[in-house]
């Protein structure tokens, strides 16, 4: 037993031991006071230059000591340094571009005509780039400080880098989706058009190897000979930006032997991507949305900006010795729990066994638990019969709805790796424009279906009222014949009805001389969500109707005696007894009705899809285009996450609601 | 005042009332020929339609049709054939299992007492609760990972299985109501669980499972996101999401041939009311009354 014990002891430390993750601290981190709008490192990462939206220049030491520091009049839009780290270019909103030396001095200044968005420096020092909000390109020679040459671009560039050591060339990113490589004579060497706005370019040392990220949340790896995409692909947590958005979107740098690709995403992630395929090598949290990001050209110094103004240095080694830790972490947590679990269990059962207190304990406690087992066992054949059912419904239903619950807080994607995003699919979601509309429309749905209720409660009061049980009888039979219309039928012959040419609606109209009340119904912003709301007219719904009409043969004879003996008009009887000894059944019409209109796809997908634009959408319109236009199942999910939600709230508001109102009657 | 002219009266205002209550019955009649009229505008519609050609729509719209298009038929009847084979086998297979699983289930809740009995049941019933939108997509996503997609099996297992829960609960309530002598006496006579279940329960739950199976089979021929979502063949499509593409994929762009082929795809659901409208109605209204 003593000996026992120690072992197991022994075995759990370890377990936890090899379970903890390695702390990676190395390298420094700052806090630059405001957003990091730019980063550059010296090829052997001794200088690291942070520039930041508070107009200021700051560079430290691989340790993390600040160099020096500098001023310019406004934000910093770019810095660019040398491989050597003995020079320093800063593109700033003061409409400068500056050139600093080792200590931090102004040697020399350009004055441009507007806002300079990004600068870049080739590796031997001697070439600067510059590119401003005018749409031109600079070319300087570093030592004069000599305007080179300049051209006009067409469009704003927001990223620049540079390559070469003989032939130094500029490339260029812009919003016109163009990646653009320049000679240094200033003529153009080609152009890759990409789908969105290029937010970050990046360069192998020698030029063979262009990476791009792009606006719609895309990387592209193109061949820096032909200009040939080789391959694009999503960003792995399929960060998704509006133009707003584009300085902390996605940042990108490629090692210099072009294998490798660093990516910083609005998602607080950091990737490490192999060029070849773009698979993830390496995942980090950033802890804020990148703003910047540079990777020395030995590959070794990794330095992060994000745009609440955190600086972090990273080295490689200690990045990989993370990474290696957290998947360690991973696996030993799988297969750690379940270790301990069996380990414990296995203790237990020779506590229980071996020892004479174990053996009274167990006999004791276990009592009602082996009676239950022992019921359940001879009551087998109940379990075995629910079998089949029980696994169909959690395979098909069970796991679905916790599968969906779950996914609502991840970045799905089902073919590779789904990550953990927290409620930021809540964020976008409550941020999306349509989803605000689509919620609009779906409370139009569910009120104008609430009204509704008031017609098959007419026609089942007056089919309850006649006299004549066979004319009774074939009114009942006769308003239930829709149901045999399968509902897509019936939804096709309404657009049919709603056609602008041959519509039943237009041609009524027509005949009785309203020829100014025509509309091309569906297609118009102002008709589209009335005329969808009407279709259905006059709304005599069998299912409703049915049910209510059971609610009123149900309803005692005596009372209705009772009413006639009191004298009580029809009026009086049917808000004194009728509505009230209906309540259940609107209870249950009220719920089915907002649970339909909360989740009404087929109606308007039938109709119009969702337009004119915006016009007609609903929400789980919107789920269905996520899932299966833009394969975004994480937002899908988060919106089926918030409708269930939604639908829960008001079935039990609806519940609570109703019967207050049963027991006030009563 | 004589006793002659009181009897006078009263004949006078029993006519007077007979006359009110016989204009009365005559309003209510008139409004419910009206409303019915208007209900039934879009089959009519359809009817009329189906049998003119596009010269006589766009041309004569209020015409009655001349001559009568009834080569229509057979083109519509064409393009929906092999739909309405589809819809119904899928749903008819679905029907079977969801009548054996949701009656066996039913017979096991209702007359057979086990631990964690309504904890199960519970479970089950909790499913109620929650709406498609909740597991659309993670099922779709379900069904890719299963390597189903795009196979009848896509439709038939997840119809299968949310179907039975309404089912379990109709078929519960029902078995429940059954005298427990027929069981006893059954069981005196050495029958098995399963042979209570199929010689006595099944036999004298005829109602409530043709109510289930047509319930089902509507809901099944009416659905239309999910076979949306899960099949892409045209071949194996079922007749819900047919009558949105078959006009791309016959070629069939005018309307009368359209009108036709929807008619013909109502026809199964037409079948299947003449027989168990009653079924129908008494599934409905006994749901009201549970929920």
């Amino acid at each position: 037993m003593r000996p026992l014990t120690r072992v197991a002891i022994l075995w759990l430390s370890l377990l936890l031991v090899t379970a903890l993750p390695l702390p990676a601290q190395d390298g420094w981190t700052a806090d630059a006071g405001d957003s990091v709008w730019s980063l550059a490192l010296s090829a052997d990462g001794g200088v690291q230059v942070v520039g930041s939206r508070n107009n200021r220049v700051a560079a430290y030491r691989t340790d993390g000591a600040l160099l020096w520091e500098f001023q310019p009049e406004g934000t910093v839009w770019g810095v660019a340094v040398s491989g050597d780290g003995a020079w320093t270019a800063v593109a700033s909103e003061d409409r400068h571009v500056y050139l600093l030396d080792a200590r931090g001095e102004e040697v020399w200044r350009y004055r441009s005509p507007r806002i300079v968005y990004d600068v870049a420096m080739s590796n031997d020092g001697s070439r600067v780039v510059a590119i401003d909000e005018g749409r031109v390109a600079r070319y300087f020679d570093r030592a004069s400080g000599d305007l080179l040459w300049e051209s006009n671009l067409r469009n704003i560039a927001d990223a620049v880098t540079i390559y070469g050591s003989r032939a130094i060339r500029p490339i260029f990113g812009t919003r016109d989706s163009q990646v653009l490589l320049y000679s240094p004579e200033g003529q153009r060497l080609w152009r890759a058009q990409l789908d969105d706005e290029i937010l970050s370019v990046a360069v192998s040392s020698n030029g063979a190897a262009v990476a791009a990220a792009t606006l719609d949340g895309e990387i592209a790896f193109i061949k820096g000979n032909n200009a040939e995409v080789v391959w694009q692909m999503p960003a792995p947590d399929e960060t998704r930006c509006n133009p707003r958005q584009r300085n902390y979107c996605l940042h990108l740098a490629l090692s210099s032997d072009g294998g490798r690709i660093l990516l910083g995403t609005r998602y607080d992630n950091l990737f490490l991507l192999d060029s070849a395929d773009g698979s993830v090598l390496q995942a980090h949290p950033t802890g804020g949305d990148v703003s910047a990001l540079a990777l020395s050209a030995d590959g070794e110094h990794w330095l992060i900006g994000t745009r609440d103004g955190q600086v972090r240095s990273w080295t490689a080694t200690g990045a990989a010795a993370a990474w290696r830790s957290a998947q360690e972490l991973r696996r030993n947590l799988t297969i750690g729990i379940p270790a301990a679990l069996l380990l414990l269990a296995a203790l237990a059962s020779i506590w229980v066994r071996r020892t004479d207190s174990g053996r009274r304990f167990w006999l004791v406690t276990s009592r009602p638990t082996r009676l239950l087992l022992l019921t359940m066992w001879r009551r087998r054949i109940a379990y075995v019969l629910l079998t089949p059912t029980v696994i169909l419904l959690l395979i098909f239903n069970y796991y679905p709805a916790f599968s969906g619950l779950y996914h609502s807080f991840t970045d799905w994607n089902p073919t590779g790796e789904t990550l953990w995003v927290g409620t930021r699919q809540f964020d976008n979601m409550l941020n999306s424009n349509y989803f605000w509309v689509g919620m609009k429309n779906a409370a139009i749905l569910a009120l104008s279906g609430f009204l509704k209720l008031a017609m098959p409660l007419l026609v089942a009061e007056l089919i309850f009222h006649i006299r004549h049980s066979l004319l009774q009888y074939l009114a009942r039979t006769l308003f239930i014949v829709p149901l045999v219309v399968p509902s897509v039928v019936g939804i096709l012959i309404w657009v049919n009805i709603y056609d602008p040419t041959i519509g039943l609606l237009n041609q009524t109209l027509i005949s009785l001389g309203l020829e100014h009340w025509v509309h091309s119904w569906l297609g118009e912003r102002a008709t589209a969500m009335p005329a969808i709301v009407a279709i259905g007219f006059p709304w005599i719904s069998a299912f409703a109707l049915l049910i209510i009409y059971g609610g009123l043969i149900g309803i005692p004879q005596e009372l209705f005696d009772a009413a006639k003996v009191d004298g009580a008009s029809w009026w009086t009887r049917f808000t004194r007894i009728d509505l009230p000894m209906l309540v259940p059944q609107f209870r249950l019409l009220l719920i089915l009705t907002f649970i339909a209109s909360m989740q009404e796809f087929q109606l308007i997908f039938l109709t119009t899809g969702g337009g004119p634009s915006d016009a007609t959408y609903t929400p789980a319109l919107e789920l269905y285009y996520n899932a299966t236009l833009f394969s975004n199942f994480g937002l899908a999910s988060a919106m089926g996450t918030f409708l269930f939600i939604v639908i829960l709230g008001g079935t039990i508001l609806n519940l609570r609601y109703v019967r207050s109102q049963v027991e006030y009657e009563a | 005042m004589s006793t002659l002219t009181m009897k006078q009266d009263r004949q006078i205002t029993k006519r007077q009332a007979q006359r009110r209550e016989n204009f009365q019955q005559g309003l209510i009649l008139l409004s419910l020929l009206a409303l019915l009229f208007l209900t039934l505008v879009p089959i009519i519609l359809m009817l009329f339609f189906s049998l003119k050609d596009n010269g006589q729509i766009y041309g004569r719209f209020w015409a009655a049709p001349n001559p009568i298009r009834f080569e229509n038929y057979p083109t519509g009847y064409e393009a929906m054939k092999g739909y309405i084979v589809n819809s119904v086998s899928y749903a008819g297979v679905s029907v079977l299992l969801v009548v054996f699983l949701a009656s066996l289930s039913g017979y096991v809740f209702a007359r057979l007492r086990f631990p964690f009995r309504e904890t199960i049941y519970l479970g089950i019933l909790a499913l109620l609760m929650i709406p498609g939108v909740l597991t659309l997509i993670p099922a779709f996503v379900l069904v890719s990972q299963l390597g189903i997609i795009n196979t009848p099996w896509a439709l038939i297992l997840p119809w299968t299985s949310g179907g039975q829960v309404f089912g379990i609960l109709l078929c519960r309530t029902f078995f429940a109501t059954l005298p427990q002598e027929l069981f006893d006496s059954g069981r005196i006579d050495g029958a098995s669980e399963i042979q209570l279940y199929y010689k006595i329960a099944v036999p004298l739950s005829w109602p409530i499972i043709v109510t289930v199976a047509i319930m089902h089979l509507v809901a099944s021929y009416n659905d239309f996101i999910w076979p949306l979502l899960t099949i892409s063949n045209s071949d194996i499509q079922v007749v819900s999401v047919g009558l949105t593409e078959f006009t791309s994929q016959y070629g069939i762009t005018d309307w009368g041939p359209r009108m036709a082929a929807y008619t013909v795809a109502t026809v199964p659901l037409l079948i299947l009311f003449m027989f168990g409208m009653r079924y129908y109605i008494r599934g409905i209204t006994s749901g009201a009354v549970k929920a």
